[in-house]
């Protein structure tokens, strides 16, 4: 029954998509508004279709239907609430699911958005465009990964419950929908950079648009980066929170060229240049999210956290393929058109910052992507496996990481178009002073590995030029309203320049988890105890002590847990489950977070009498990675409020950024 | 100028096609004969001790046709195998130059026991020292399976469950020099 | 030296120094422990996904890591140890592309196209200084006044 209901909502999806992509077309060929308005209809159909679905899955779960496929192998009577929901995108079918839910959310709204438009030919071919992708996917839950398929055969009375690593976090229940949000997102951006080469309209109103869908869709993805390094530090039982594995390399490229995007847009509006480069990097995002997408759900490289491989591999390179080739394309056609003359007045100023920190970004999506396509390259040139791991990432990104954290010190405070010595001597001081004293600190207290301090020190000095910023622009607005006190006059001024102040929110939630980085990469201790019932060892000062084990049976899992206690830091429970659909046992990590200290136990071997091997892992200032995130996040949310409205004859202190302004010639002639 | 766009774009679209027919072509079949054995290596110069507390060691089995098998009790493909073994072990148990070894990776001593007793092993089982042998094998997985000619030289074998037709075969090939099938 | 820039001149003197003794300080220990772990990074798991020899808690990760200070203190170089397990796992137990061969592309492709990148905006950024603005005419100087005075 559900089978039937699901499907044909898919069904309906499909059709709908189908129908308005054609309606659209057909409305840009004849040039109607009254077909385009109507096109545009059929957006509530596919979301209300995609809903629907989703909601038909959830009700599966939860009423444990196992006649359905996907509900039998996910899901088990015993499963619990959360998991029996978040087992919705536990597997390839429900998470492609999910992926045209929130495809179809991202499309309703930009419908929404554009209501007044819906006949304008660059928001016509940008609908085309959107329903061409939501066609894709809606085809692809219909024909190649039906999240509604039937069992063949008996109904099973249980199902197999969802696999181990996803029924023993609540991270599951917001790591992935972030991602998707995030990922999915870039589709809108990609809709209208196609348009805009189609139609060759370059003015930069669509910019602003785009700009801010990115800045959302960015804002998603980088939460659900973190999330998934957070969830991959308490789950896995590794210790580690990012190894460079296909499928993070697989989210972090689209974030890489999206940022590039972020800083680069900037450019384009103030003085008109880069629109070749900043349209190519939002199409490359998009279709790096398809390439992440094939890579990770076909099988091609092994991964520890592809949960699910099936057929699908080659829809998605079809699809990646024309996705790709329609952009280079386009490009191609329309590349001259859009070369605008342009020039960069001096290599010390904002735009050529930008330049450089877009290299930079390019160079590393570049690293990563090499890194991660390389085995599959040697395996087809010379039938050899090899692999590339976090030694070669960490070679080439950790210079670029370190080069990007020093133009992020320095490129806020650089002025557009020139900046003479005399105002960057007297920007940079303190701030450089800040990053040179916390060098000479770091260096004096015994510090080591050279990556790990200048993260200190670019830390500090970006710190503390954000803080100047920061200072001279509520200062400035005090300066006129004197009545004002410093929190009042703190919102104020973040409200009249949101854009600036959340970028710079941002840059310090990266500070943040650059020195994050650092610290859990230069102050780790690792430790391997063997030890008997009531044997201690001594581990940084502290005695660890196995007390006893404790051993639990039931039908889902056996599990085999570690009574540990760690004098002047607390108890601990690492444990290994073992569960019938499952071969190997899995760990769970027993964690204690303080802000400056992380001690993370695991389980190694697990004999039900006698010695076990305990990891002892401490870690320093791990908590502040995912502090850094949230920043980021709230930062990113910030930025997208939008401005105040200037005041006509307010004082120019007040409402622009505080020393963004320089003064920019009337006349200027190029050559 | 006018081209500049043109032809990065001609490159960007060839190096799209290269990569995607490199995607396009990739079959990822792991391989079923251990490195070793596909190099024909000679037996690596291992020493384990029984679960009965035997020692047994390369040098202890030169001049036999032996075969070592490395497994554990939660390994699925394992419990699969370990009846065409336990035959095969039957059926060569008395001759003399044969000889038969289980090895065991990843697994603690009670679970092992209780294998040994669930699929009645009656071959000698190894545990202590079974890491290094692991690693003098060049094992990446269970169940592994090894030949021995009386020559030294590991001449067949292969990685996941084995067959008793298949394990005859090796058997005879070691015997005679021929090729492994 | 001018008064102003004497801070900058100290401030660039105190991170000279400070990074020659951060340098220093921060070659690679020796010490056979270091030298172990150093290695166990740089090997992946012969039977685990992205894993290295120093996170995996498998069979071959353990037996690995019991191995190094063995070969060690046999006193057998970094590369011989990292050799002898290629020999027994293939290339595929190292985490980096080789240094040689088609393992140079890896390394090379990033580096070349980021210098080539670099080399490209230098050049951009000369040939713009190289022609400079046309200094405003008259004609111009008269249309900017006659808007500022418009504005005014």
């Amino acid at each position: 029954m559900r089978a039937q209901l699901g499907y044909g909502l898919l069904t309906i999806g499909t059709a709908a998509a189908a129908l308005g992509l054609v309606t659209t077309a057909a409305g840009i060929v004849r040039k109607q508004g009254r077909l385009l308005e109507l096109g545009r209809r059929y957006v509530v159909l596919v979301l209300l279709a995609a809903l629907g679905a989703f909601v038909v899955m959830e009700t599966a779960l939860f009423g444990h239907d196992f006649s359905l496929q996907y509900v039998a192998d996910n899901v088990a009577r015993a499963t619990p609430g959360l998991y029996t929901f978040t087992a919705a995108w536990a597997a390839l079918e429900g998470s492609i699911l999910l992926w045209g839910l929130l495809l179809s959310v991202y499309v309703a709204a930009t419908a929404w958005r554009f209501r007044r438009r819906a006949d304008d030919p660059l928001v016509a071919w940008a609908t085309l465009v959107q329903f061409a992708v939501l066609l894709f996917f809606f085809a692809l839950m219909l024909f190649a990964a039906n999240p509604f398929k039937q069992v063949s055969g008996l109904v099973p009375l249980d199902g197999r419950g969802p696999n181990p690593l996803l029924q023993n976090h609540p991270l599951v229940a917001i790591h992935p929908p972030m991602l998707y949000a995030g990922l999915v997102g870039f589709t809108i951006p990609f809709s209208f950079a196609i348009a805009a080469l189609v139609t060759a309209r370059f003015g930069e109103g669509w910019l602003a648009d785009v700009r801010r869908t990115t800045l959302i869709a960015w804002g998603f993805l980088t939460a659900g980066i973190v999330l998934g390094a957070w969830w991959s530090y308490a789950v896995l039982g590794w210790g580690g929170y990012w190894g460079w594995d296909p499928v993070e390399n697989a989210s972090f490229l689209p974030w890489l060229t999206a940022t590039a995007f972020i800083h680069s847009v900037m450019v384009q509006e103030r003085r008109g240049m880069l629109r070749v480069w900043n349209l190519s990097l939002v199409l490359a995002t998009f279709c790096l999210t398809i390439l992440g997408t094939f890579l990770t759900r076909s099988g091609v490289v092994n991964s520890v956290h592809a949960f699910s491989q099936s057929a699908i591999g080659p829809w998605l390179l079809t699809f990646l393929g024309i996705c790709a080739f329609t952009a280079v394309g386009l490009v191609a056609w329309r590349g001259d058109k859009l070369r605008a003359p342009g020039r960069i007045d001096s290599p010390v100023s904002r735009e050529a910052a930008f330049l450089l920190n877009n290299l930079l970004f390019a160079g590393f999506a570049l690293v990563v992507l090499t890194g991660t396509v390389f085995p599959l390259l040697v395996e087809a040139l010379q039938n050899k496996q090899i692999s590339v791991g976090q030694p070669y990432f960490e070679r080439l990104g950790v210079p670029i990481g370190i080069a990007l954290l020093f133009l992020m010190a320095i490129g806020p405070v650089l002025p557009w178009r020139a900046a003479s010595g005399e105002l960057l001597r007297s920007r940079l001081l303190i701030p450089a002073w800040a990053g040179g004293l916390t060098l000479l600190i770091a260096v004096a207290a015994g510090a080591r590995g050279i990556a790990n301090v200048l993260a200190f020190a670019l830390g500090a000095f970006t710190v503390a030029s954000i803080g100047r910023s920061a200072t001279i622009g509520v200062r400035a607005r005090r300066h006129v309203h004197k009545d004002e006190g410093w929190a009042h006059a703190t919102t104020r001024t973040v409200r009249g320049n949101p854009r600036l102040y959340g970028g710079l929110l941002v840059h310090l939630g990266v500070v943040v988890i650059a020195v994050a980085l650092a610290t859990t990469a230069g102050w780790t201790t690792r430790r391997e105890l063997q030890l008997n019932p009531g044997e201690s060892a001594t581990v940084r000062g502290h005695q660890v002590t196995f007390l006893d084990r404790e051993v639990d049976r039931s039908p889902q899992k056996t599990t085999i847990k570690a009574r540990v206690r760690i004098a002047g830091v607390g108890s601990f429970a690492p444990a290994i489950s073992t569960f019938p659909n499952a071969a190997e046992g899995i760990g769970t990590p027993s964690i204690h977070t303080t802000p400056w200290r992380d001690w993370y136990l695991t389980l190694s071997s697990s004999p039900t009498s006698g010695r076990v091997t305990i990891g002892v892992q401490v870690g320093t200032m791990v908590m502040w990675l995912w502090i850094g995130g949230l920043i980021m996040v709230i930062g990113t949310a910030v930025a997208l409020v939008p401005a105040r409205r200037r005041r006509v004859r307010e004082p120019e202190a007040v409402t622009a950024p505080p020393e963004d302004e320089q003064p920019v010639p009337l006349v200027e002639v190029t050559s | 100028m006018r081209l500049r766009a043109r032809w990065i774009a001609l490159m960007v679209g060839a190096a799209l096609v290269a990569f995607g027919v490199l995607l396009a072509v990739q079959h990822r079949d792991e391989p079923s004969v251990p490195r070793l054995v596909q190099q024909h290596a000679a037996v690596p110069d291992f020493s384990v001790t029984s679960l009965d507390g035997k020692k047994i060691d390369a040098a202890s089995l030169r001049g036999k046709t032996y075969v070592v098998n490395f497994f554990n009790s939660w390994c699925i493909p394992c419990h699969a195998e370990a009846p065409a073994l336990q035959a095969f072990y039957d059926e060569h148990k008395g001759e003399r130059d044969f000889a038969m070894l289980g090895i065991v990776r990843q697994d603690e001593a009670d679970a092992i026991r209780g294998y040994v007793a669930a699929e009645k092993v009656t071959w000698p089982v190894a545990l202590g020292g079974a890491d290094q042998a692991s690693l003098d094998f060049g094992t990446v997985g269970q169940p592994e399976t090894f030949v021995v000619s009386p020559d030294g030289v590991m001449v067949c074998g292969r990685s996941g469950p084995s067959t008793q037709a298949a394990l005859d075969s090796w058997l005879r090939a070691a015997r005679t020099g021929k090729q492994c099938v | 030296m001018s008064r102003r820039s004497w801070p900058w001149v100290l401030l660039v003197a105190v991170v000279v120094v400070t990074l020659v003794v951060l340098v220093t300080r921060s070659q690679p220990s020796r010490s056979p422990r270091a030298r172990a772990d150093r290695i166990a990074h740089q090997l992946a798991c012969p039977e685990c996904d992205g894993e290295s020899v120093a996170d995996s808690n498998s069979v071959s990760a353990r037996a690995i890591r019991e191995d190094i200070p063995r070969r060690i203190a046999a006193g057998e170089s970094d590369a011989e140890i990292r050799e002898f397990y290629v020999s027994k796992y293939t290339e595929k137990v190292l985490r980096t592309p080789a240094n040689s061969g088609i393992g140079l592309v890896a390394w090379a492709v990033p580096v070349a196209a980021l210098f080539l990148g670099l080399a490209g905006v230098a050049l951009a950024l000369r040939r713009w200084s190289r022609t400079p603005r046309l200094p405003a005419t008259a004609e111009d100087e008269a249309i900017v006044s006659a808007v500022r005075g418009h504005d005014r």
